[in-house]
């Protein structure tokens, strides 16, 4: 083996190393969101809050796991902290729908009902197929008065969730 | 023991023939009712990972009998549960050590809290069930079985085949259940009985081809293939039945009502009171506006199975868009009673009130329903 073949062996080790370490990085954090949305289905929601917040403080930098905690908090009635939460996912990844959705709650539970819609529509236009958005969308409009609009909402979030889940 | 029962009984040859004549007869007035969404006897039902009221984690393998595993879809709210559940531990009280394995699977609601928790704890105690319960936290296993209603009984061979399905507790239904538990446990003569009674044993390559159909619904893209391996399992096994339902609903999705209604009528013509084939015909001349006729078929399904949830809320709507919305709420509360978790009565209230232009209940169900798919509180 000459020098030059030896070289490549030798960057093709480190980059796929490198790649390993971060998707095993990844892994780690995904399944941390995921053990978190777990326990807090089976109702244990400090549990699921605490879990989540260790994995970020160990450093993880994905905006999915803000999305995670901001929500959580959001269910616990911590509104400040669950913005903190979507602000910060929305710093790491401004084209976050589902931040943006969680964001459009929490003006909506403020009383901020066109800063709430101007957000929610915003997550429409990057993730055209949110059940949840089109749920907020729905009870948004239920409170701005306008019912047609709020069914046509609530339609729309139902086919959604069925052609995503393909029932 | 058992068996030492049976031989006190057994009587004199005049009266062995009337009781033979006697299970003749009630062999031939009742079969396995259809209970499952898409799943039927000879399809193979999906695996399951759930903790026990112990927070053990338990699966089919860990858990299935070396003969039968009965599973039981059950909650606290649905008064016809407690009953099941009964007879179920007596089920398992005499046949746990003849290879039979009880297991209830409680379906309480998306999200299991402190309360709920309670309940269920709660009525495990006060029967005293000896079987061990899993707990369906996100209703995964209820939609992977796709339950109508609840109960809901499966009964699985070792290979995890289905066997035997019933939905709801009727008297019929639970004999007949209870009779099949004893006849495969206890006597191979009785087994070649009840294989008839319990329907059709298809072809298995016809049941694969199937089954991919099945699979081929779950996912975007591969959904339009469902109806080429719907095609295949008719090809290989004309008497299969459950192909032609699903290629049926298939068709009724795509809104190509002909070809679904050709499918249910096919079904039909083998099983005139097939309750999905019965409900599915109703819903197809219900859109079409036929409503006379679908009021037949829904009631003629009602009568079938009255714990197929369905056949309710489509007769709600339907009486609904005649006007009688007093009678409708009377059968979206039914449909509710056996299966409050279907999200699909709170769609078609919705479709009547929007109907009847009153834009704010059909807002709320709507809204309802969204609710209930994205597990909100």
């Amino acid at each position: 083996m000459n020098t030059k073949s030896v070289f490549l062996v030798l960057m093709v080790f480190i980059s796929t190393t490198g790649l390993l370490q971060a998707s095993s990085a990844t892994g780690k954090e995904a399944l941390c969101e995921k053990t978190a949305s777990s326990l807090a289905r089976e109702g244990k929601l400090d549990e699921g809050i605490d879990q989540i917040r260790q994995c970020i403080e160990k450093g993880s930098s994905r905006a999915k796991s803000h999305v995670v905690l901001g929500y959580l908090l959001l269910e616990k009635g911590e509104p400040q902290q669950a913005m903190a939460s979507f602000e910060k996912a929305l710093q790491l990844r401004p084209r976050s729908s589902d931040a943006k959705t969680g964001k459009g709650i929490l003006l909506a539970q403020q009383g901020d009902l066109k800063g709430a819609e101007a957000t929610l529509l915003d997550a429409l236009k990057l993730n055209p197929d949110p059940a949840r958005t089109y749920y907020e969308l729905g009870i948004l409009y239920q409170q701005l008065g306008d019912t047609q609009q709020a069914v046509d909402f609530f339609k729309q979030g139902i086919a959604s969730y069925e052609e995503e889940k393909g029932k | 023991m058992t068996r030492k029962t049976h031989t006190r009984f057994l009587p004199r040859k005049k009266n062995l023939l009337i009781i033979l004549f006697a299970t003749f007869a009630l062999l031939q007035s009742s079969i396995s009712v259809p209970a499952l969404k898409t799943l039927g006897v000879g399809t193979e039902a999906p695996d399951f990972e759930l903790m026990d009221l112990n927070g053990k984690k338990q699966n089919f393998s860990s858990i299935k009998g070396d003969k039968q595993t009965i599973l039981l879809f059950w909650a606290s709210w649905s008064r016809q549960s407690e009953k099941a559940l009964k007879e179920m531990e007596k089920l398992h009280k005499k046949y746990q050590n003849m290879g039979l394995s009880v297991v209830g699977i409680n379906v309480e609601r998306q999200t299991i809290d402190a309360k709920a928790m309670a309940d269920i704890q709660g009525i495990h105690d006060r029967l005293q069930i000896t079987f061990p319960i899993l707990i369906d936290r996100g209703l995964v296993s209820f939609h992977d079985f796709g339950v109508i209603a609840v109960p809901t009984t499966v009964i699985l061979d070792k290979d995890r085949q289905i066997a035997f399905e019933l939905s709801g507790f009727p008297l019929v239904g639970a004999r007949d259940m209870i009779h099949f538990v004893a006849a495969s446990i206890e006597g191979k003569e009785a087994t070649v009985v009840l294989a008839e009674k319990t329907g059709y044993q298809p072809d298995k390559k016809a049941v694969r081809s199937w089954n991919m159909g099945v699979k081929a619904l779950n996912s975007k893209r591969t959904y339009k293939s469902a109806e080429m391996w719907f095609k295949k399992a008719i090809q290989a096994d004309p008497k299969f039945i459950q192909p032609y339902l699903s290629l049926g609903i298939f068709y009724q999705e795509q809104g190509k009502s002909p070809q679904a209604r050709e499918q249910f009528q096919r079904v039909l013509q083998e099983q005139p009171d097939n309750v999905k084939a019965l409900s599915q015909m109703g819903l197809s001349l219900l859109e079409e506006g036929s409503l006379a006729s679908a009021r037949e078929m829904l009631e003629k399904a009602i009568k079938a199975d009255e714990a197929h949830t369905p056949s309710f809320y489509y007769l709600g709507y339907l009486t609904g868009r005649e006007g009688d919305l007093k009678k409708a709420a009377e059968l979206f509360t039914n449909a509710e009673e056996i299966n409050p978790m279907d999200y699909r009565i709170n769609v078609y209230r919705g479709m009547m009130f929007e109907e009847q232009n009153n834009l704010s209940e059909a807002a709320r169900s709507y809204k309802n329903a969204l609710k209930q798919l994205l597990n909100l509180q």
